[in-house]
């Protein structure tokens, strides 16, 4: 794959690559620092991707690592979590939504973001994570029922 | 019903951050196709560098081991410096603690022309782990923290420490476990001067590990390098020996950790967010230092100029080239290079300022020069004139060819430099 085609398809998944971000790292530098590191542990281990139609799960499935890695340095550095940004300003249901998936369980987060937003099916989901599909959807559960709990309405109807 | 738009509102659309950060990462990508490893620019505070396992052939590990040559692969500057990057003295540092044994830290090879600064050493990589449980006094002492070694990958368990291993395993089985790693490392800071008084700024590196298990790090400095440090004949570096320790404990429940030895005294600092804190946690400590000292290479600068257009208007373009650096200068007459600048206006009145342009350098071979990604024009976004600053190729090219690419239009113009008399 070329360094254009690898851009390609990378600028095509920019949405989806800040959620999935965004759902793991609270403070934007750490994100930035997260995607940066993706794309090019990505790019050197192109030969690691088998089939280009899986490029999109294989390359969130690095940067979900890439999150967890800057997590981990955080942890080591000083046992203490850098305090989350303020989110910027918006109506009062979105921030109740975003205080509710703050909420949760990073898994669950994660599972909920790519199931139902990004459209992966379970199984893509698993191998994303390295999960059996019964775990993804005993997580893709009790984040529904934790979200309609804090809420206090049916979630992420079709 | 919340419905699914409003979930992924609540996630965000990509930020001006994370759109530059993924915009610079392509952009450094398909500068440097031909390279297998990207070289990271550090940022500050977060000193990790890209990790690029090699496997070296035994030759490289002979007598006369040059770290240029092995990054070198990728960085074909680096190959280019290695037969001028030997040190002019060098003493390794060797420490030796109960835990980790005896280890060295060593300077092997640096490249000093009086301007620039790179350095390459090597640590032993020395870590040792054990079983760990602490007293309910030592525990008191430990930071109870969310998710660490959760969602581990199997690839990074068979990477892990035997003991490492079986405190994920315990975890997963919510079964009561811990340990403590000692580690024996070389610092990330680097110090000039004959007390070692001048600390260096790093500016980018890159670390590889060697088939013996070494660690070896290349760091290249900010220029200008400090006062005391720029323009000598020879240089002395001084690179610290850190020792550290850190806990880890899982009760089957929680997770707790000390950073530092269990009877460190309770300390006030200020954390990230401005706030301050009282703990017992505390960092690595200097048990020693590996010191070099590297004889000034003459280098050579050469002027190149050439003349184009650019959005109709005339433009001159100057560069001053050594093997490390390149200093480009462009003059537009008009305002062909006018608004260097996209403003991104923000509802609350603030703005963000994205570099409309972007520049490759190349040298008649095609090897790239690395931009730094600077534009030090004026403060005004009217101007025409801009100094720009590119990595060199380790020597001086024939000629140059500068392509200046505006982002707004994708409009490219192509500049071809020849050496000035």
């Amino acid at each position: 794959m070329t360094s254009e085609e690898f851009a390609r398809r990378v600028e095509a998944l920019r949405p989806t690559l800040h959620r999935v971000c965004r759902a793991q790292l609270s403070a934007e530098a750490d994100r930035e620092d997260a995607i940066q590191e993706a794309v090019f542990r990505a790019w050197r281990r192109q030969n690691s991707l088998r089939d280009e139609n899986c490029f999109n799960p294989w390359f969130i499935r690095i940067l979900i690592n890439a999150c967890r890695d800057i997590q981990r340095q955080h942890r080591r550095v000083l046992p203490m979590e850098a305090p989350p940004e303020p989110p910027p300003r918006d109506d009062a249901r979105l921030q109740r939504l975003r205080d509710a998936l703050d909420a949760l369980e990073e898994r669950q987060r994660l599972c909920l973001l790519l199931h139902y937003i990004e459209g992966y099916s379970v199984k893509e989901v698993a191998a994303m994570l390295n999960l059996g599909e019964s775990a993804v959807k005993l997580r893709l559960m009790r984040g529904r029922r934790k979200l309609k709990e804090m809420l206090s309405e049916e979630v992420l109807g079709e | 019903m919340i419905r699914k738009e409003e979930f992924s509102a609540a996630l965000g659309e990509p930020d001006e951050g994370f759109d530059r950060a993924l915009d610079a990462a392509l952009r450094q990508i398909r500068a440097e196709e031909a390279r297998p490893v990207m070289k990271k620019k550090l940022s500050v505070g977060l000193l990790v560098a890209v990790i690029a396992i090699l496997t070296l052939t035994g030759a490289a590990l002979a007598v006369g081991l040059n770290l240029f040559g092995i990054f070198g692969r990728w960085d074909g500057r680096l190959a280019e410096l290695a037969p001028q990057a030997e040190l002019e003295t060098e003493t390794p540092g060797e420490v030796e603690t109960e835990k980790t044994g005896k280890s060295t830290v060593e300077i092997v090879n640096a490249w000093y022309d009086g301007e620039h600064l790179i350095v390459a050493y090597t640590d032993d990589n020395a870590r040792t782990f054990e079983p760990f449980t602490p007293t309910a006094e030592e525990l008191a002492r430990m930071e109870k923290a969310e998710g660490f070694y959760e969602g581990v990958e199997p690839y990074e368990l068979g990477e892990m420490d035997p003991v490492q291993q079986a405190f994920v395993e315990a975890k997963q089985a919510g079964k009561p476990y811990g340990f403590v790693e000692y580690s024996v490392f070389a610092s990330d800071q680097m110090f000039a001067g004959e007390d070692g008084e001048i600390e260096l700024l790093p500016s980018v590196g890159d670390e590889t590990t060697l088939e013996d298990g070494r660690r070896a790090y290349l760091m290249e400095f900010e220029t200008p390098l400090p006062e005391g440090v720029r323009d000598q004949e020879e240089l002395t570096l001084r690179l610290p020996i850190l020792r550290h320790e850190y806990r880890c404990w899982f009760d089957g429940k929680d997770t707790y950790l000390l950073s530092g030895p269990l009877d460190a005294e309770e300390r006030t600092y200020e954390w990230i967010d401005g706030e301050t804190h009282t703990g017992y946690a505390s960092g690595p400590e200097p048990i020693g230092e590996a010191v070099a000292t590297v004889k000034r290479t003459p280098t050579e600068t050469r002027t190149y100029a050439g003349e184009g257009t650019y959005n109709g208007v005339p433009v001159h373009v100057e560069a001053t080239v050594s093997a490390v650096r390149a200093e480009v200068r462009l003059a537009a007459q008009g305002a062909a290079l006018a608004d260097p600048c996209i403003v991104h206006e923000h509802p609350d009145g603030g703005a963000e300022i994205e570099l409309r342009y972007d520049f490759t350098l190349t040298d008649e071979t095609g090897a790239s020069l690395r931009w730094d990604g600077r534009w030090v024009g004026g403060d005004r976004l009217s101007e025409s004139a801009a100094r720009l600053g590119f990595e060199g190729v380790g020597r001086l090219p024939e000629r140059l060819s500068l392509c200046i690419i505006d982002k707004e239009t994708d409009g490219v113009a192509r500049i071809a430099l020849t050496p000035e008399e």
